[in-house]
């Protein structure tokens, strides 16, 4: 009883969280507008620095995917100063500038060259007839006001044996000051770090304060048959830069085994290295931390259709996949005048997104979705993209807990669940503490509404130990363990490892978006060498597992 | 047992007691709308963005049509080339005639009843209809759309026909042709 109101009470606040873990606000209800990104590196130093530079330096970091971030161009400067002493947000206005004629569209199709300006021009004018002032406006405000300069860069890449020694070294130091013998740590693995900085700056055109500047600035005494003047005034114009967010990651570009892979590929360590300093492996983790973090950059679509399937206007082009997720929110009028943003469901991409990176003219068609949380969708409602990359579940089984943690790694229809479990359960009529690593597919049916249905085969490999048992209470599954059988219980002896298959199919409810609440059914089977070194293949017994799943 | 027992109560109120259940109303009444205008159009026509009040978001946007033809006709649409009404005598003075352009009673089993112009579906035939249609592919703006009460208010552009839409009234006698007296 007393394990039930624990579960009870870690479900009630995990149920007020969720409820205050909604973050979007009134200004930022509303269609996602297209941001423009222009990349620029910092010079990398250290003994590795011609080969970054020769890697991921300008033109080579790869054109993203994602429409919310398309760039202009990149560039290589030695310090941050350098931004304004180089006139870069200059040069990005002037581009925009000069592409329209007036930082409005007129006709760009013929150029082939799908970029902000373009695709959100020709929605622009596909979504109304003509041009108001005040629909222009709004658009040329969204141009100006959507530009960001995103500044890299590669510091202290070094060897794994070097970030072995570094350890070492701290170790040592440690060992010293304690008296505890110092030890090495154990060579296994190969490969190289690095240190991924980012620092994201936006060219401050976004407040009506500082348009009515620069306009004033360039357009006064503004003559039709003289562009170039326009020209010469935007470069001349003190853009202030604005310092949204700053990143710091370590990052690992590869580690390998076994040793001397390069010896055994025949390649240098230079071959080597260009190898790992893929492009697109730092563009990866720029776009993760950029897309999750910042609100700007967030896809946010309109509920395009809700018979018979979802439909909203989003593909490839937003680097939507299979299994995507979508949150839905709608604006509601309160008792008090306010508006007030609802959160009313979530909904999954079936099939495949639509292929949309060529819809440059704003008649695209629009992905299928399917709601597995919430109530009735609608159209007009607001679609914000989800994305999550732990997921954290905590169970119950009769007489044990179990917890595990678990990376969700989304791949076509399924994703796959990696996480480790430890629980104590009971084995050939002994208690033993199992610590499995397990890994398989996860497949969601979407029975109805908030309600699904879990197939999730699996492998798993065991770490078991013995332990004694001694009844503690009147409850038969109120057991005290001890972890001494009358033997060292981290001696071979003791240990069974082994591997297993496993089913754990369940039926969920959802009470979030990203949490939920499962009843599991876990049959599983496993092999293992017992203490005689004999090969056992025993079945778990069929267990019920309670358990709540959430994601972040 | 007790503590227990509270415990699983307040954890279900804490589920499902949530959200007021007072409502918004809105009053019911087919002139509740907002149009301003919304651009030049193609020769001919009027660009305009109405507010319009529904049961559903789909009602809603049908009486959104329904509102640009009566806001053309009687109100105006300011910021538009329809600033000043079409038909300046008001509905009551051609009530029949307007009645019967609207669609807004049916005859049943001889029976005369009024429809409710909040609840208009996508079917919902009329003359009015012919004159007018949404600027964009469907698509609604999340920003305008709003839930009030049990209803929905949401913000279309529609395109209206001015200048068939006045041959009619002037076919139809309702008004003068822009060259009378001359």
């Amino acid at each position: 009883m007393k394990r039930m109101v624990y579960l009870f009470s870690i479900l009630f606040l995990i149920y007020t969280l969720q409820c205050k873990a909604q973050k979007l606000t009134s200004d930022d209800f509303g269609v996602s507008t297209r941001q423009n990104i222009t990349y620029v590196m910092l010079k990398p130093s250290g003994q590795y620095a011609r080969i970054i530079e020769e890697r991921i330096g300008p033109e080579k970091l790869p054109h993203p995917n994602q429409v919310n971030l398309i760039h202009i161009g990149n560039a290589i400067i030695s310090d941050e100063d350098q931004i304004q002493q180089y006139k870069i947000p200059n040069r990005i206005i002037e581009v925009l500038y000069f592409k329209d004629g007036k930082f409005t569209y007129e006709n760009i199709v013929n150029m082939a060259r799908y970029t902000m300006t373009d695709a959100d021009a020709l929605t622009f004018n596909a979504t109304s007839v003509g041009q108001s002032g005040s629909a222009e406006r709004k658009y040329y405000k969204s141009i100006l006001g959507g530009n960001w300069i995103l500044l890299y860069s590669i510091e202290d890449l070094h060897s794994q044996e070097e970030e072995y020694d570094r350890i070492d070294e701290r170790n040592r130091q440690i060992a010293a000051k304690s008296g505890e013998e110092f030890k090495k740590v154990d060579r296994i693995l190969v490969g190289y770090l690095a240190k991924l900085k980012v620092k994201l700056f936006r060219i401050g055109l976004n407040s009506d304060e500082e348009l009515a500047k620069f306009e004033q600035y360039v357009f006064s005494d503004f003559d039709e048959n003289k562009p170039e003047e326009i020209k010469e005034k935007i470069f001349k114009y003190d853009f202030p830069l604005i310092t949204s967010y700053k990143w710091q990651k370590t990052i690992d570009l590869r580690k390998t085994q076994p040793k001397n892979l390069a010896e055994l590929r025949g390649l240098t360590e230079r071959d080597f290295l260009l190898k790992l300093l893929s492009p697109d492996f730092i563009m990866k983790k720029i776009n993760f931390f950029i897309e999750k973090r910042m609100e700007n950059f967030k896809v946010k679509r309109s509920v395009y259709e809700t018979k018979p399937d979802i439909l909203i206007k989003v593909g490839t082009k937003e680097n939507m996949h299979t299994n995507d997720r979508m949150v839905i929110y709608e604006k509601v009028l309160g008792r008090d005048g306010k508006e007030k943003i609802k959160r009313v469901g979530a909904i999954r991409l079936i099939g495949k997104p639509v292929e949309n990176r060529d819809y440059a003219t704003g008649k695209q068609n629009p992905s299928r979705f399917k709601q597995y949380f919430g109530r009735k969708i609608e159209k007009g409602m607001l679609a914000e993209t989800f994305a999550s990359k732990h997921l954290f579940q905590i169970g119950y089984l009769p007489g044990d807990f179990q917890f595990q943690w678990g990376w969700v790694l989304k791949k076509s229809f399924t994703y796959l669940l990696v996480g480790f479990e430890v629980y104590p359960t009971e084995w050939d009529n002994q208690v033993v503490n199992t610590v499995l690593l397990h890994g398989g597919i996860n497949k969601e049916i979407v029975l109805a509404p908030n309600f699904t249905l879990d197939l999730h085969p699996g492998l798993f490999i065991g770490f078991m130990s013995y332990g004694d048992r001694e009844q503690s209470g009147s409850d038969e599954y109120q057991y005290k363990y001890t972890e001494n059988s009358g033997e060292d219980t981290d001696s071979e002896q003791n240990k069974n490892d082994g591997i297993g298959l496993y089913l754990f199919p369940s039926m969920n409810f959802y009470v979030s978006p990203s949490t939920k609440f499962g009843v599991q059914f876990r049959l599983s089977q496993y092999l293992f060498y017992n203490n005689d070194n004999e090969l056992k293949n025993t079945p778990q017994k069929a267990r019920i597992n309670l358990f709540i799943q959430f994601e972040f | 047992m007790k503590k227990n027992l509270i415990l699983i109560i307040l954890t279900g109120l804490t589920f499902f007691g949530c959200g007021s259940k007072k409502e918004i109303t809105v009053p019911v009444d087919f002139t509740n709308y907002e149009a301003h205008g919304a651009g030049q159009g193609v020769e001919g026509t009027a660009l305009i963005k109405v507010y319009s009040y529904g049961y559903t978001v789909d009602k809603a946007v049908e009486k959104a049509k329904f509102d640009a033809i009566h806001a053309v006709l009687f109100k105006g649409v300011p910021g538009s080339n329809v600033a000043r009404p079409m038909v300046p005598d008001g509905y009551d003075a051609h009530k029949d005639y307007f009645d019967n352009f609207f669609g807004l009673y049916k005859v049943k089993a001889g029976k005369r009843t009024k429809i409710d112009p909040l609840d208009l579906s996508k079917e919902f035939n009329a003359p009015y209809k012919l004159y007018v249609q949404l600027s964009n592919d469907g698509t609604i703006d999340p920003s305008d759309r709003l839930k009030v009460g049990n209803m929905y208010k949401v913000g279309v552009i529609v395109s209206v026909n001015i200048r068939e839409l006045r041959k009619r009234l002037e076919k139809d006698g309702i008004i003068h042709s822009l060259n009378y007296g001359f």
